[in-house]
Order: structure tokens, then C-alpha cells, then sequence
């Protein structure tokens, strides 16, 4: 079974979950030989060399030329001569130094230049391309790898909509690729540009994961004539409720009625998109996330001060705002209790703000980002962890916390609640209650206790092992070979 | 001849308010138990279960001339709740009593594990609560209990000297493989200790079979008939002295409810039964006064009838259970110091929080028993019963730490 699989960064700092997910069912899907064995061309936007380590292969490198949009050739100006991806011939076989050269990886990565990142607003898109251009000016050019020759200054625009959009862009000594000028033409643009560099690609199965890449799988999946399975981390509806982007909807919705399968990540997840989209109950399969430990428990040492942990990124949908207004609550009737707000987010200066103003700013503390090797140490130092999420399709994090033994509290009808029971609940957006929890867990040793071995227990079952083997069965499926 | 025993037992619990950190020490003082739900519970099982299933068995009795006998262990916080909620469940109880065919067997009036509290203090406490259920079931029933049960069946070598100081002459006990060995539950015991004390277990096969698997669409038996069972009865060997089927009395209409027939069942059991004459119904007493233990069993280990294990894990496994059970026997000894300075309503509502009902709620047997334990809770979680419980507590331990200033107040 060979799957390609358009993916996001395998690294948790730039995608969330969705990357941990994406990593962690790639990995245990190509542990797999024999019969079993399912081969994995990983395609993600934009390479930033913290990828997993080792057993990757790179295939394309950027800035793309790409093909231009059929669309693109209806508007005036001289059409864009179709040129072929820079890595010639099947780039599958050209192995790019410093990676390992075994043909025979199962998985391989393939990186597409691009500022997409999941999670990504409408509006988001343009702050991030400029803070993008920003730090590529700033930065001193790297000379290990030539300069493009070909600047892509005029390169054709992939989606050409406007003669502004093939304008050169006025950075002139950045190469800059093509980017899309909206969030939804970088879309179109990555669906273009992944469509042209896996030309060359076999595969029985396309998998898209969140509704940026579901274009690309469209296209791939119409091209190819082969299934597509969307894969849904989280919806438009879960993101931003109501306030969703219509267009993101509208892809997702497309996404869904062309794909074979549509997964989700809970069965809380399956009934939000059940009520939000139009979608085919037979097509719906739920494949919970599981955990890739990041670390061992460590022994606690006794502390006078307790410490109660929020980890992610600091947006409104994760709820940083609930956790900072319950967290006063505790604060004022525990002296012994810290804040610790781990992660990086548009949120942060309003955040800064509240905590003054509810008189807690010295008890809590923003660490800022959290790298991948910060992790076990940020969960091990925590008494308590706190997703305190509006809306949560699933949690990984609550799964980290508990692989770690640290007491978790997730809110009600979290997805993660739907494979552990060793966690608190809240109320989701109820500050009181989850202030309630939290001091229950900060004076209760013997609940602190209970969470933390049950906890232990149970995730000790939860790898990415059985969601990869639901999905090779799902994959069997629509592409009717044997699993 | 072989003696059908039937033992009922009937029990509701004193459910806790959903009692948040903040009210503990608030004056006026929050309220402990959720009487707006136990009313409720009470209230509907005396119409599904206890109404209904008295009139069954009443007729039977009538139907049979006496014939049919059965006992009960009514617990003293249900009896508590039927004077309060449902007097007219009460009374059919008492017009039972009446009948001479029905035997009450006494208990711990609170359904605790006091038994198993572990100190010299929670010994007395048992006895206490055992000569207050003794008491209530006299005044009640007007009879004095001769029979013991202990909460859910919970038995060892230890609580069986205990009983038989008390008093008792016959026990009631679960019919566990790994004690029985090779031996029958169908004969008389006597555990190891005692002298003149006799245990009657239970035959958990036939016991359950009307208890949990009679309304179980999958069991290859279903549907169960009376006359079918009385005919497995009746298989019974000539030295088979009795067959122990002990079970909640909710079984009848409330966890099996109406349309399963279980109460039909039980309308007709009775007559099948007795079609063979080598065949009587008995109360647990009548078996005890009849028959001489053939052997004595030793009992080491705690044991009772609850989950699989069959022992104490179903109330004290989890770090949760310990540490609620620790800190409600931590208070007993100025519960009781409270109640002898005057404030007797403080060592009521300790002994309210005893019934070992409380801890049930906070296992975490996810696999196993789990679905057992939370058919039974009124909480979202293991968790959360947990910690209501002990927020009451810490406010009962408040005020029973305030007490002695009040009295010095009191007295200037």
C-alpha cells in the first residue's frame, strides 16, 4: 500500500497537534513490514530542518517553478511556460545530501515551499506572510545552497488571478517564492504545486489532513482517479464556531463530499461535523489520536509552591482567558499556587493584560514557545495540567500530560475524555468550575494520586499502533487491495 | 428436606449534595445530603420495586398458607427515608412482619464498613450500630433479630466472633469459591472462632440467575420461567440442607423493572416449588435453629459479595477510597466526644457518611465492574464523588474542631 500523504510540519511547535498526529501516524504506519507494509510520501509545506530525525529522504526543495493554473491561461498576459519541479527526473531516486539515501524508506518527506500553517485565519494569513518576509530580510542569506537562478521575482503565480499577483514583490534581496496573495490562492497554489512535484509519484491512496491540504487532495484524487480519505483534526465549526471562515467551510465541505472516507479524531468530533456539514454517515470513520511519549515520569520533589500548567498556543479557541480568570480564583484562596502559560500565540499581549488586571501577573509566569525537548520537563515541573479549550475535537496534550503522571482537568466533551477516563472535567468556558478543579486537585493528594497512576495506566495502551492499524484497514478499503 | 432461602436485601443510601471547597465552614452550614434526589430514588422504588413486590409476596404467603417464608434487612438509613418519603412502603413492610412468615435480619443501621474501620473506636461504633438497628427493627417489627447480616455480606473470622458476642446465633455470608473449596454452599457453617454462632451462604449461582441474568436477552436460559427454576431446585441433592438465594430487594422492578416479568416470576415460584414436597421455603433462623454446622470454615480473609473479587475492593482499593475512609474514621472519636458534649446531630451525620455506599461511588474499576458502580452513582465521576465527599467532611471536621470553644462560651 503506498499513501501519499499530504501532511503538516512533524514538528508540534508550528502545527499543534495536528503535526504531532501526522508524525505519529506516518511513523507507526511505516513501522509495519511484510504484508503489512504501507509505504508513506509525506507531503508538507515548507521545510524547517526540525523534522524527526534521520529515515527521511527530501525530495523538493524550494523556490518551485510551477506549472501554471489552467485558469491562468484564460486572463491576458503571456501564459507561464509549464517548467518541471527543479529536482529532475523522479525526484524519488536523488537522494538530497545530508539525508539519508535508502530508496527502500517507507517514508519519505517531501517539502513544499510555503507559508501555510495549520490553524491559519483568513486574516492571520497576511500578518504571517509579512512577519515571513520580515525575518527572511532580516536574516543573513544562507550560502550553502545556491541562490535560486531563476529568482522567482517574475516567476508565474501559480493562481494568476490579478496582474498584481505575478508583480514582483518588493523585497528584492529575498528570494521570494510565489506565495499566494490570500490565504485561500496559497491554497490553490500549494494544490498546484503538489500536484506538479508528485507527477512522477506512484501511489494507491491520497490522505489529506485539515481542510488547507484537502484542495491539493482534490485535485490529486481527480488527476489520479485514486481515493481520497479527508482527514478532519479539527473543523471550521470547531475552530471558530460560527465565526468560521466561509471559505474554509466551503472547502471543507467540497472536501467531503469528494472524499471516500472522512475521519475525524473523536466521536464528539463526528457529531459536530455531523451537524455542521453535509456529509454521508457511511463515509464517517473516527480514529482517536494517540500519544508518542515525550518522556518518562520523573519523582516528584516536594515544593512549596504548586505549580498548575497551561500548555499550547495562546488563541481563543484554547481558552488561555478562562485559565488566567479560574486561575485567580485559586490564587486567592491558595497562596502556594503559580500560573505557568507554556506556548506562543497571537493572544499574548491581551493575556499579559488580563493577568495584571486580575492582580495575579506575579504569580504567573509566560514562558514563551516550548520546543520539543522542553516538553517532558515543562509537564514534569506542573502539578496540575489545564487544556481548558472551548472546544477540543480530541487533546493530545492531555494524553502527554498523563504519560508524564501529571494530574489532568480537560473540558467536558473533549475528545481525549473519550479514551481516558483518568482526567478531571470541567464545564467548558465555566472558570468557577474549573477553579474548582483545580484547587481540588492542588489540597486532594489522594485524588492527585488516584489521576496520576490511573493515568499512567491507561495511556500506557493508547500508541499510534491502533489508530495505524484502523487505518490501513480503511485504506484496504477504498483502495480494494488486501491490507 | 431441602429449605428454599430467600434474603432480601433493602437498601438506599443518603446521596451527598454536589458540596463545593467553598461551602465548607459557611454559615448557616450547607446541607450534607441531596434529600431532593433521595426523595426521589425513594419515592420511585417504593413504586416500582417495594409496593408492588410486598403485595407479591404477601400473596404468596396467603396463597401458600404460610408456607412461603423469606427474610429482610431493611437498612436504617432506608427505613429513615420510607418514614420520611414513602410511609405507605413502610407499612407494608410491618403488615408483612405480621404475617409470622417473614423474618427481619439485623445489620449495621448505617450500611458502613465499620466493621472493617480498623480501630478500637470503629469497633464500638459497629456495635453501637448494630444495637441501633436491633433496636429500631424491635419497635418496629416487633420482633428481636436473631440473624445477622453485614453490610453487603462482608465477613471474616474476626467479624463472626464479633456478631456471635453481639449475640446473634446464624450469619449471613457470600458463597465464595476460594473459601468453599470443594464444600457446599448448601450446608450449615460454623466459622472458625465461634461456638455457637452459624453461617448460611449464599448459592451465588442461583442467586444470580434471577438477580442479574433473568432479564440478560443473551443468556441461553432466557426467558427465565418459574416453573423451569423451581425444576433446577428441585434437582437439589437429599443432603442439600438449604439453597441461599440472597439478593438486593431492588431486583424486582427497579434494576430488572415491571416489563421483564421478574415480578411475575416471583408470583409464581412459590407454588412450583413446593409441587415437590421434599421442598419447603424457611427464613435464615429457621435453618440455623434446625441444623447443626458440619464443619467450621475458616475465614481469614475479608471477604464479601460485592464485583468479581468478592472482597473489600469494591469500597477500599483506590488511593481516593483509603484516604476518605482514613479521614471518616480520623473524625470518629470527636464525633462521638460531639455527641456526648450535647450535639448528637454531629455524630449523626457522621454516621450518615459512613454508609459504605459513598466510597462504591469513588471506585475505578473501569473494566471489570465498572458498569455495576455506575449504574448505581448519582455522580459524573469517581472523581467528583470523591470530592464532594471529602469537602464534607473537612466541613464536618471544621465543626466538630469549633465545638468545644462554643461550649466555653456557652458556660461563661
Amino acid at each position: 500500500m503506498r499513501v501519499l500523504m499530504l501532511g503538516w510540519d512533524f514538528s508540534p511547535r508550528l502545527s499543534g497537534g495536528v503535526g504531532t498526529a501526522c508524525r505519529g501516524l506516518a511513523q507507526a504506519l511505516t513501522r509495519a513490514e511484510g504484508a503489512l507494509r504501507t509505504e508513506v510520501l509525506f507531503v508538507l509545506p515548507r521545510l524547517r530542518g526540525d523534522e524527526a530525525p534521520g529515515r527521511v529522504r527530501v525530495l523538493g526543495t524550494d523556490p518551485l517553478e510551477l506549472p501554471a493554473a489552467p485558469r491562468a491561461a484564460e486572463e491576458p498576459g503571456p501564459p507561464a511556460p509549464p517548467a518541471p519541479p527543479r529536482a529532475a527526473g523522479p525526484p524519488a531516486r536523488e537522494p538530497e545530501p545530508g539525508t539519508l539515501p535508502s530508496p527502500d524508506e517507507a517514508l519519505r518527506l517531501l517539502t513544499i515551499d510555503s507559508p501555510l500553517r495549520p490553524y491559519l485565519g483568513p486574516s492571520d494569513y497576511a500578518t504571517a506572510v509579512h512577519k515571513l518576509f520580515t525575518r527572511l530580510a532580516a536574516a543573513p542569506r544562507r550560502r550553502a545552497s545556491p541562490p535560486p537562478a531563476t529568482a522567482p521575482l517574475a516567476a508565474p503565480h501559480a493562481t494568476a488571478r490579478t496582474a498584481m499577483a505575478r508583480a514582483p514583490l518588493t523585497l528584492p534581496l529575498v528570494p521570494v517564492p510565489p506565495y499566494g496573495k490570500t490565504l485561500l490562492a496559497e491554497v490553490e497554489r500549494y494544490a498546484r504545486a503538489v500536484l506538479a512535484l508528485t507527477q512522477a509519484e506512484p501511489f494507491d491512496v491520497i490522505h489529506a489532513h485539515d481542510w488547507m491540504t484537502m484542495p491539493a487532495g482534490m485535485l490529486l484524487r481527480e488527476r489520479s482517479g485514486k481515493p481520497l480519505v479527508a482527514h478532519f483534526h479539527s473543523c471550521e465549526a470547531e475552530r471558530r464556531g460560527a465565526h468560521g471562515a466561509r471559505e474554509a467551510r466551503a472547502i471543507e465541505q467540497a472536501a467531503i463530499d469528494a472524499a471516500e472516507r472522512v475521519l475525524c479524531v473523536s466521536e464528539a468530533s463526528a457529531r459536530t461535523l455531523r451537524a455542521n456539514y453535509a456529509l454521508e454517515y457511511a463515509k464517517l470513520r473516527v480514529l482517536h489520536d494517540a500519544l508518542e511519549p515525550v518522556g518518562t515520569p520523573a519523582a516528584r520533589r516536594a515544593r512549596a509552591t504548586r505549580t498548575v500548567l497551561y500548555l499550547g498556543r495562546l488563541s481563543e479557541q484554547k481558552g488561555p482567558d478562562v485559565f488566567l480568570r479560574a486561575a485567580a480564583r485559586v490564587a486567592e484562596r491558595r497562596p502556594e499556587a503559580r500560573f505557568v502559560l507554556a506556548g506562543e500565540g497571537e493572544l499574548y499581549p491581551e493575556l499579559e493584560a488580563l493577568a495584571r488586571e486580575l492582580g495575579i501577573r506575579a504569580r504567573v509566569r509566560f514562558t514563551g514557545f516550548v520546543g520539543p525537548e522542553e516538553l517532558a520537563a515543562t509537564y514534569g515541573a506542573a502539578d496540575v495540567y489545564v487544556l481548558s479549550s472551548h472546544s477540543e475535537p480530541f487533546g493530545i496534550s492531555a494524553l502527554e500530560a498523563l504519560s508524564l503522571g501529571v494530574p489532568t482537568i480537560v473540558p467536558k466533551g473533549a475528545g481525549v475524555a473519550e479514551v481516558v477516563r483518568s482526567v478531571l472535567l470541567f464545564e467548558p468556558g465555566d472558570e468557577a468550575d474549573l477553579a474548582e478543579r483545580m484547587e481540588s486537585l492542588l489540597v486532594r493528594p489522594a485524588l492527585a494520586a488516584e489521576l496520576s497512576s490511573a493515568g499512567l495506566r491507561e495511556v500506557a495502551g493508547l500508541r499510534w499502533d491502533r489508530p495505524a492499524r484502523l487505518l490501513r484497514g480503511i485504506y484496504a478499503e477504498v483502495a480494494q487491495v488486501p491490507a | 428436606m431441602t429449605a428454599v432461602v430467600f434474603y432480601f436485601q433493602v437498601h438506599q443510601p443518603n446521596r451527598i449534595e454536589r458540596f463545593k471547597l467553598a461551602d465548607v465552614g459557611q454559615e448557616p452550614p450547607r446541607p450534607y445530603f441531596d434529600d431532593g434526589l433521595n426523595r426521589l430514588i425513594v419515592e420511585r422504588v417504593a413504586e416500582r420495586c417495594y409496593l408492588p413486590m410486598n403485595a407479591v409476596i404477601a400473596e404468596a404467603i396467603e396463597d401458600t398458607g404460610g408456607r412461603f417464608r423469606c427474610a429482610f434487612a431493611i437498612t436504617g438509613t432506608l427505613l429513615e427515608q420510607l418514614e420520611r418519603w414513602a410511609p405507605a412502603a413502610l407499612d407494608s413492610f410491618v403488615a408483612l412482619a405480621r404475617t409470622g412468615a417473614v423474618e427481619f435480619v439485623c445489620e449495621t443501621a448505617f450500611h458502613s464498613l465499620a466493621s472493617v474501620g480498623g480501630t478500637a473506636e470503629a469497633r464500638a461504633e459497629f456495635a453501637a450500630q448494630v444495637e441501633l438497628q436491633r433496636a429500631r427493627l424491635k419497635d418496629l417489627f416487633g420482633l428481636a433479630p436473631r440473624t445477622f447480616r453485614n453490610t453487603e455480606l462482608i465477613l471474616d473470622n474476626t467479624i463472626a466472633r464479633q456478631i456471635e458476642e453481639l449475640g446473634f446465633a446464624c450469619q449471613l455470608g457470600e458463597g465464595v469459591d476460594a473459601l468453599l473449596e470443594w464444600r457446599s454452599p448448601r450446608r450449615v457453617y460454623r466459622p472458625q472462632g465461634c461456638r455457637r454462632l452459624k453461617l448460611l451462604l449464599r448459592d451465588y449461582l442461583f442467586s444470580d440467575d434471577i438477580a442479574f441474568r433473568f432479564s440478560n436477552r443473551q443468556w441461553p436460559e432466557y426467558p427465565l420461567m418459574a416453573d423451569r427454576y423451581a425444576e433446577w431446585l428441585h434437582r437439589a441433592a437429599p443432603e442439600d440442607v438449604f439453597v441461599g438465594l440472597f439478593m438486593d430487594y431492588e431486583t424486582f422492578g427497579e434494576h430488572q423493572n415491571k416489563d421483564t416479568g421478574i415480578l411475575d416470576f416471583m408470583a409464581h415460584l412459590p407454588r412450583h416449588v413446593l409441587a415437590d414436597e421434599r421442598f419447603t421455603f424457611a427464613t435464615p433462623a429457621e435453618v440455623a435453629e434446625g441444623n447443626e454446622p458440619v464443619a467450621e470454615l475458616d475465614v481469614p480473609r475479608t471477604l464479601s459479595w460485592a464485583d468479581k473479587e468478592r472482597d473489600l475492593s469494591a469500597w477500599l482499593q483506590n488511593d481516593m477510597q483509603k484516604a476518605a475512609h482514613a479521614r471518616l474514621y480520623e473524625l470518629l472519636p470527636k464525633a462521638h466526644a460531639a455527641a456526648a458534649a450535647g450535639h448528637p446531630e454531629l455524630l449523626a451525620a457522621w454516621r450518615k457518611l459512613s454508609t459504605s455506599d459513598h466510597v462504591y461511588y469513588m471506585a475505578t474499576k473501569w473494566h471489570s465492574d465498572g458498569d455495576v458502580h455506575e449504574y448505581f452513582t448519582p455522580y459524573d465521576s469517581p472523581h467528583d464523588s470523591f470530592l464532594y465527599y471529602m469537602n464534607v467532611l473537612d466541613d464536618l471536621a471544621l465543626r466538630l474542631e469549633r465545638l468545644p470553644a462554643r461550649r466555653r462560651r456557652a458556660r461563661k
